[in-house]
């Protein structure tokens, strides 16, 4: 896997180099966090760029692009400099090492994984480009032609650099999310907490919630940027935060709806100006859009009647209603200790986190409204789907309730 | 001061809660045991498939069209196969049954009869392939 790490260092280099330019206060590592999800979507974008243009992917082709960019854009070297280190980020390192462990012991196992990204990114691996007929003519279910091609772009990266297509490799992917995500949060909570310890802490909290259990989905990379970009558009990082919910969208459609919850939020908590802001994620997004329109990728939510569906499900409520509350969240203990955790915060919560807030139920009510339109049997797309929209918000609700817990160090002094 | 010390205890408490024990038990699993099941894993109810559509990659090159078939009776077999078929022959056309003619191989799992005008390539414990005879 070393042809792989490379790349994921590679990667994370030029991206510091953008994170440097998003987000003037990133400092530590805040910095090497953002670097690393910045430059897997950067790399993504390249990929897309590249075929786009009609340049076939090649190891030089990829590298003078990233490399040349990086370039232009950095101002002069200078390593990040990392805060001091808290004995609790060894539960964190273990904990990963472990999480590092189980997603690159296999060749990648998930169904969703070998019938859909792993499957779309391996396919463009063999054309060396986004290949447009396949995705036009794929007979398959499940394999969602029209989906955001951040994930499976990333799995060529990756192929690319080795010059093969290496099924275990590919979990190292996840590894890198989680890492990227943890990092920025590490950082902002220290900032946040005045207490490295404290930072340290609520890493190794969200650790569970940043190493997704799904390999190779793309659940693993929509939590890092989706998290990322609250926390960050939370702190007044507009810049990069809305980088980050543009390279969610170009991941999945949920990070899409992700940017009209941020907005939202915004709204909520009285910063309508930011939301002009947030155009380098709608920038980010709406290539892919006119490019799926463009060639004619079926949307299965779009087929048919939306109306009438909407209409015959909003008929029978309960249906829906019964799906989801037979539906498992998640861990259901996490769930108890995180609503008494709320209560005890309730007031600053409600207070001062009307932006996170917010978005979390946008998010949440549109993935109520996706059900309503589904074409699928609603009990079924629930049971199947739930869980994972859950862990879309879960980093983020964590964030805010733990470090409105934790004392403020800062206020003591 | 109390409820200071409480919230440290409830932001324990999340942490317990939200912790992922098995992070730690994967350092002490078999890991070849354990990688086996999960390489399995998709493939379950088609026991084979996995190594012989290996097979068949190694065996046809890239833009090769490929029907891949099986005497399986249950319900959806075909998408089970050919889902998993189109991921592992990446870059070669898996076809439909209906666009046989299209074919240059016929893949045929845990079987070794094929349509007319194909003639076997190698059998292996999974299957045959058969290739358009010229």
């Amino acid at each position: 896997m070393i042809a792989e790490v490379a790349a994921l260092l590679l990667a994370a280099a030029a991206g510091v180099v953008l994170a440097r330019r998003l987000d003037r206060a990133a400092a530590g590592t805040l910095l090497i966090g953002e670097g690393i999800l910045f430059g897997i979507g950067f790399a993504a974008v390249v990929l897309l760029a590249l075929s786009i243009a009609g340049v076939p992917w090649t190891r030089t082709a990829v590298l003078v692009a990233m490399i040349g960019t990086a370039a232009v854009l950095a101002r002069r070297f200078a390593p990040p400099s990392l805060r001091a280190f808290s004995p609790i980020d060894v539960v964190t390192l273990v904990l990963l090492a472990g999480y590092t462990r189980f997603a690159t012991m296999a060749p990648l196992w998930e169904f969703d994984y070998i019938g859909d990204f792993g499957l779309k990114g391996r396919a463009f691996f063999e054309a060396r480009a986004i290949d447009w007929h396949f995705l036009q003519t794929v007979f398959v279910g499940g394999v969602h032609p029209d989906y955001p091609p951040l994930l499976p772009l990333a799995f060529d990266f990756l192929a690319i650099s080795r010059g093969a297509w290496d099924d275990a490799a590919q979990g190292l992917l996840n590894v890198a999310f989680a890492l990227g995500l943890l990092l920025v949060v590490r950082h902002l909570a220290a900032e946040e907490t005045g207490s490295t310890h404290a930072g340290a802490f609520v890493a190794a909290a969200l650790l569970p919630l940043a190493a997704s259990p799904w390999i190779g989905l793309a659940e693993a990379p929509l939590v890092a940027f989706g998290t990322a970009a609250l926390l960050l558009l939370r702190r007044g990082s507009v810049a990069a935060g809305a980088v980050m919910l543009g390279l969610a969208a170009l991941t999945k459609n949920e990070g899409l709806a992700l940017i009209v919850a941020a907005a939202l939020g915004l709204a909520a908590a009285k910063r309508a100006r930011d939301i002009a802001r947030l155009w380098p994620a709608a920038a980010i997004a709406l290539p892919w859009l006119v490019l799926r329109a463009v060639h004619h990728l079926h949307t299965d939510l779009a087929e048919g009647s939306v109306g009438a569906r909407i209409a015959g499900h909003l008929r029978d409520p309960k249906l829906l209603f019964d799906a989801l509350a037979a539906s498992r969240p998640g861990r259901p203990f996490f769930w108890m200790a995180m609503a008494v955790a709320a209560a005890i915060v309730i007031r600053p919560l409600l207070a001062r986190e009307r932006f996170v807030l917010a978005a979390v139920a946008a998010q949440l009510a549109i993935y109520i409204a996706a059900y309503l339109a589904s074409p699928y049997d609603v009990p079924w797309h629930v049971r199947w789907s739930w869980e994972r929209l859950i862990s879309h918000v879960a980093p983020a609700l964590t964030y805010v309730v733990l470090v409105k817990l934790l004392p403020d160090r800062r206020a003591a002094a | 001061m109390i409820r200071r010390a409480l919230g440290v205890v409830a932001a324990i408490a999340v942490a317990a809660a939200a912790f992922q024990p098995f992070y730690l038990r994967v350092f002490l699993v078999n890991r070849a045991r354990m990688a086996a099941m999960l390489v399995d894993l998709p493939y379950r109810r088609t026991p084979g498939l996995r190594p012989f559509l290996e097979h068949v990659r190694a065996s046809t090159r890239a833009g090769d069209a490929v029907l891949v078939t099986a005497p399986v009776q249950w319900s959806s077999a075909y998408e089970y196969i050919d889902a998993r078929a189109i991921y592992v022959l990446a870059g070669r056309e898996v076809l439909l049954p209906r666009d046989v003619g299209r074919a240059r191989f016929v893949a045929v799992y845990r079987g070794a009869a094929g349509p007319p005008g194909f003639a076997p390539l190698w059998t292996d414990a999974n299957g045959t392939l058969l290739r358009r005879a010229t």
